[in-house]
């Protein structure tokens, strides 16, 4: 469990083998390949690519939908085979396209003549008269309909508009003007926004009869265009299959181009190395060992000095492994430190548990996790399978099914539990046992703080063995989430249980001067005494005023977040409640606050929606802080996550 | 602060969420037509509706923006049907911004005889709201025949003895026209800021109000004294009339400057803060820092008046630069240059 053991592989073999070698490394999902660093490694254009977004290009114009399917049969092997095919189609589809796009535009055009036509339907004069006046000029088009109000202000400028329709913020209609004058006249309608209509000359009729004559010719050119698309349908199908095949195998071609360039290429060998999980070695080994020629080496990474480009790819069990995609979210290790992985696995599922506590709320949420998982990739749905889990246990100590607390016994109804409780909590604000959670409110949120101190705790013993591990000693023993914080804390929270709870008095004057005040001045001190303890000096000089006002600062922001991240906790104890308070208004609004209250069909709705209202919001509320806890509260007392994730190179046919 | 109020700022906020990015004038710049460039304006939400049943293929430049500032001014008037907070009489003041432009235009129409080029291109939406005749106005024949038609409006207290003067003598100051126009329109504004806005909220609007005059009076400056060669003495009396921080000291340093990075240095002593980014012109620093300015206050700020203010120059500085987009289209720059020249 934990970081993935990794070692290094180098690939060797003849030039002819490499586009085969990189598939056979990228087949296993196991290989990623690092960057060659030779000069003479292949940093040429890929020729492939071009030509493979044209053929895109193209199976979007044939409406050839992509997929996968085998290419070894196809004798094309060089981007020249390629043109040359691609050539062959293209002037095939373009003696057709051509045709379909002059028809297209002829029809646009005859189409957008017709709308206008529409428009001036009511005019009782042919075309002809009107084309054929000598001395005056005429013009069609519309105009904005607000500018048409406009037009009284050019009354006396000798050019009349006959309005025929008003439309979609338009005025359809026309506008004649003598000869000598029409210059002027198109200057003015221009400035006016008119858009003129040129009408074909071969409209010779009025607008009814034209119109009638153009939706003739209309038809016609749709008939025709309908042909020439069932042309390329035909010329479609006929292609189909190569060119699926062709297309697969041009991005093949072109991915291993691309990932030639990573490779160390001489005159006529090849080598590229990369990373790989140990165990996986063997098998990716013999995958490239079975082409001739080809070769490759381990070299396995040690923990200790490895490279900082070593990918991280983490290793749990079945358990906690849905809960790396957290840890993903934060940022993963580096090679040889400390997976979290477990830690937040088990921490989330308690804290998610004690929020979000019901039985049967619990179990369904399990089983929708246990759908979701088989029916999706969603990296929650393990998550919530687990959640529920923790879920119906938490159920199981507030006695809580559905929010109905009358089916199981709290644990806070056990009195012999709860006294134990006491003993070892002292005050926890209720003398005898709770009827209901609310009662218990306040040992409700004294346990969450507890569990909050505890957890901080961990978090901060791990950074003190991690940084042991490390050898970095002066961190380890006296920085804020070292030995000196961990005794400052403990200390202090300590004391204030002592005092609070058990009465005892613990902040004598020995008692802040060695526990609580010599660890901070420890931690002020944190950058000499560490020197000291190492035997090395600090690079960094730093001014006495610097160094008073830094360290100040950081005792101050650590005194505050020690006090901020424990009181976080308290949402923990907000949630149980807020849970109990919700199902409370449930069981209310079912009209069950009343034990003797009948059951009825109306009951069993208000349970279902409100459980399912509840699920829905609280569980993803409860979902998200608990991620807060993990990632602010815990996370930042230890984890530094800067490791890069492993990332299979991937030769993808899928196109 | 009332729920209207609270209504004012959402909505408006959400206009302002809806501003053109850097991507929209990347995509809209790399287009090679004005029809492109309306079509391409046809998929936004703020412009769709004004621009649905035009066609690109045939639409006037000139059409184009005329429908752009529509949009613009029917996203004012549609917070006027809703605003029953003190914000309402703002829009007052978006149009009297736009009656003082069409007036400028109108006069200078009367005074080089376009009358048809100024109908056409008169805004019918504010020619229908207006309560002076522009179109009149703009027919007028001679600049007495002017003079008369804004007798009665508000803007002849400022510019009547010009108007006057130019009657006799053919000669109308249309820059002089100009600022005492504006410096009206900002007097009316601080006034009404006074009167109906107290405490912070006053304070904010005044000092949103009185940092876009600055930056006019900068632009003002820079050109007066590099381009026509003013004197510092005579300066002053070309501002318009109020100042924040711009003092005569600084307007005799701000007089000797010429390139906007030593502008820009000298404003950020007074605390005009530029975000590093310093335009080739001085006209687009201060529009630079007027904008970056507003926006940080529309975020900010809790009250309708000042969001409504800092709405309408945010939505004034888009128009300008769809603007600058349709031109340099229409001119074939490419779109870099015309990203250079963009404020956003």
């Amino acid at each position: 469990m934990g970081i993935e053991k990794m070692s290094m592989m180098s690939a060797e073999g003849p030039i002819g083998q490499l586009d085969e070698a990189l598939m056979a490394c990228c087949e296993s999902g196991q290989f990623q390949m690092t960057s060659g660093s030779i000069a003479r490694s292949a940093n040429a254009q890929n020729p492939y690519s071009g030509i493979y977004t044209r053929i895109r290009d193209m199976a979007v114009n044939l409406k050839i939908e992509p997929e996968y399917c085998d290419f070894k049969y196809l004798p094309y092997e060089t981007a020249e085979d390629f043109e040359n095919y691609f050539d062959g189609i293209s002037k095939r589809y373009d003696e057709i396209n051509e045709k379909y796009l002059e028809v297209t535009r002829s029809l646009d055009e005859h189409k957008s003549t017709e709308s206008y036509l529409k428009h001036l339907v009511g005019m009782d004069v042919s075309f002809k008269e009107l084309f054929a006046m000598k001395y005056v000029k005429l013009r069609i088009g519309r105009l904005p309909v607000e500018n048409e109000r406009k037009l009284k202000y050019y009354e006396e400028k000798c050019f009349s508009f006959f309005p025929f329709e008003r439309n979609d913020g338009y005025v359809y209609g026309l506008y004649l003007v003598p000869t000598t004058l029409t210059e002027f006249a198109d200057e003015i309608m221009r400035s006016l926004f008119f858009e003129r209509t040129r009408l074909p000359d071969y409209l010779q009729e009025d607008p009814e009869n034209a119109d009638k004559k153009l939706s003739e010719q209309i038809a016609e050119e749709e008939k025709e265009k309908l042909r020439l698309e069932k042309e390329t349908a035909y010329l479609t199908d006929e292609l189909k299959g190569d060119f699926r095949a062709v297309m697969c195998k041009l991005k093949f071609k072109s991915d291993c181009f691309e990932l030639r360039r990573k490779a160390i290429i001489t005159e006529d060998r090849f080598s590229f190395t990369g990373y790989c999980p140990t165990r996986e070695f063997k098998k990716i080994e013999k995958a490239v060992e079975e082409l001739d020629g080809v070769s490759c080496v381990e070299i396995p990474v040690e923990k200790k000095d490895a490279p900082a480009d070593v990918p991280i790819k983490l290793r749990n069990n079945i358990i906690t492994r849905p809960f790396e995609m957290f840890v993903k979210m934060y940022g993963l290790p580096t090679y040889g430190a400390f997976d979290p992985t477990p830690y937040v696995a088990w921490t989330y599922m308690i804290l998610f548990g004690i929020m979000f506590g019901d039985v049967g709320q619990g179990l369904l949420i399990t089983i929708l996790g246990i759908i979701l998982t088989k029916k999706t990739k969603n990296g929650l749905a393990p998550i919530m399978t687990r959640l529920g889990l923790f879920s119906m246990c938490g159920g199981c100590i507030y006695g809580s099914v559905f929010g109905i607390e009358t089916i199981i016994k709290p644990i806070y109804h056990r009195e012999e539990i709860w006294k134990s409780a006491c003993r070892l909590f002292g005050n926890l604000g209720v003398s005898e046992h709770p009827e209901s959670i609310f009662q218990a409110a306040t040992a409700v949120l004294i346990v969450s703080l507890a569990i909050g101190v505890v957890l901080i705790l961990i978090s901060m013993i791990f950074n003190m063995v991690l940084k042991f591990r490390a050898h970095k000693l002066g961190e380890a023993l006296f920085s804020v989430n070292g030995a000196a914080g961990i005794i400052f804390y403990v200390s202090l929270v300590a004391a204030a249980a002592g005092q609070l709870m058990y009465g005892v008095k613990m902040f004598t004057a020995p008692y802040v001067i060695c526990l609580i005040v010599l660890p901070l001045v420890a931690i002020f001190f944190k950058e000499p005494l560490g020197d000291l303890v190492t035997g090395k000096k600090s690079a960094e000089k730093k001014t006495v005023g610097n160094f008073i006002i830094e360290n100040f600062i950081e005792i101050f922001e650590a005194v505050i977040s020690f006090l901020s991240n424990t009181m976080s906790y308290l949402r923990v104890g907000g949630f149980v409640l807020s849970h109990a308070g919700f199902m409370l208004v449930v069981s209310q609004l079912a009209g069950t606050a009343d034990a003797s209250a009948p059951i009825t069909a109306k009951t069993i709705i208000a349970y279902v929606i409100g459980n399912l209202v509840v699920m829905g919001i609280e569980g993803l509320l409860v979902g998200i802080q608990a991620l807060r806890l993990e990632f602010y509260e815990i996370f930042n007392r230890f984890y530094d996550g800067s490791g890069k994730s492993f990332a299979p190179t991937e030769i993808k046919l899928d196109v | 602060m009332s729920f209207s109020s609270n209504a004012v700022i959402a909505k408006a906020r959400a206009v302002f969420g809806r501003q053109l990015t850097e991507e929209d004038y990347i995509t809209l710049t790399s287009k090679e037509t004005i029809g492109e460039v309306c079509a391409q304006l046809k998929t936004t939400e703020r412009y769709g509706r004004v621009l649905a049943s035009e066609n690109p293929q045939t639409v006037y430049r000139a059409r184009l923006e005329s429908l752009l500032r529509q949009a613009v001014y029917d996203i004012f008037d549609s917070f006027r049907k809703f605003d029953y907070t003190e914000s309402k009489n703002f829009f007052r003041f978006v149009l009297a911004s736009l009656e003082i432009e069409q007036v400028l235009m109108a006069l200078q129409s009367v005074t080089n005889g376009s009358s048809d080029a100024y109908i056409a291109a008169l805004p019918m939406f504010l020619y229908d709201r207006s309560k002076i005749d522009l179109a009149a106005l703009g027919r007028a024949e001679s600049l007495a025949e002017a003079t008369e038609l804004l007798r009665k409006t508000v803007y002849f207290k400022s510019i009547g003895g010009l108007l006057t003067e130019a009657a006799e003598t053919g000669k109308l100051d249309i820059t002089e026209c100009e600022r005492r126009l504006y410096t009206q329109y900002y007097m009316r504004m601080l006034k009404e800021c006074d009167r109906d806005f107290k405490g912070s909220e006053r304070k904010e609007l005044r000092r949103a109000i009185l940092r876009s005059v600055d930056m006019e009076n900068v632009v003002t400056v820079y050109r007066r004294s590099l381009i026509f060669g003013s004197e510092n003495a005579d300066l002053a009396g070309k501002l318009i009339g109020f100042k924040y921080r711009l003092s005569a000291e600084t307007v005799d340093r701000l007089a000797g400057l010429s390139d906007s990075e030593k502008i820009a240095a000298e404003l950020e002593k007074l605390g005009y803060h530029t975000d590093g980014r310093i335009p080739e012109t001085v006209e687009l620093l201060t529009e630079r820092i007027n904008l970056d300015y507003l926006r940080k206050t529309m975020r900010l700020t809790k009250s309708s008046a000042v969001v409504y203010f800092a709405l309408f120059e945010c939505l004034n500085a888009e128009l300008r630069n769809l603007k600058t987009v349709i031109e340099g289209v229409r001119y074939g720059m490419s779109g870099e240059e015309i990203m250079r020249i963009l404020v956003y």
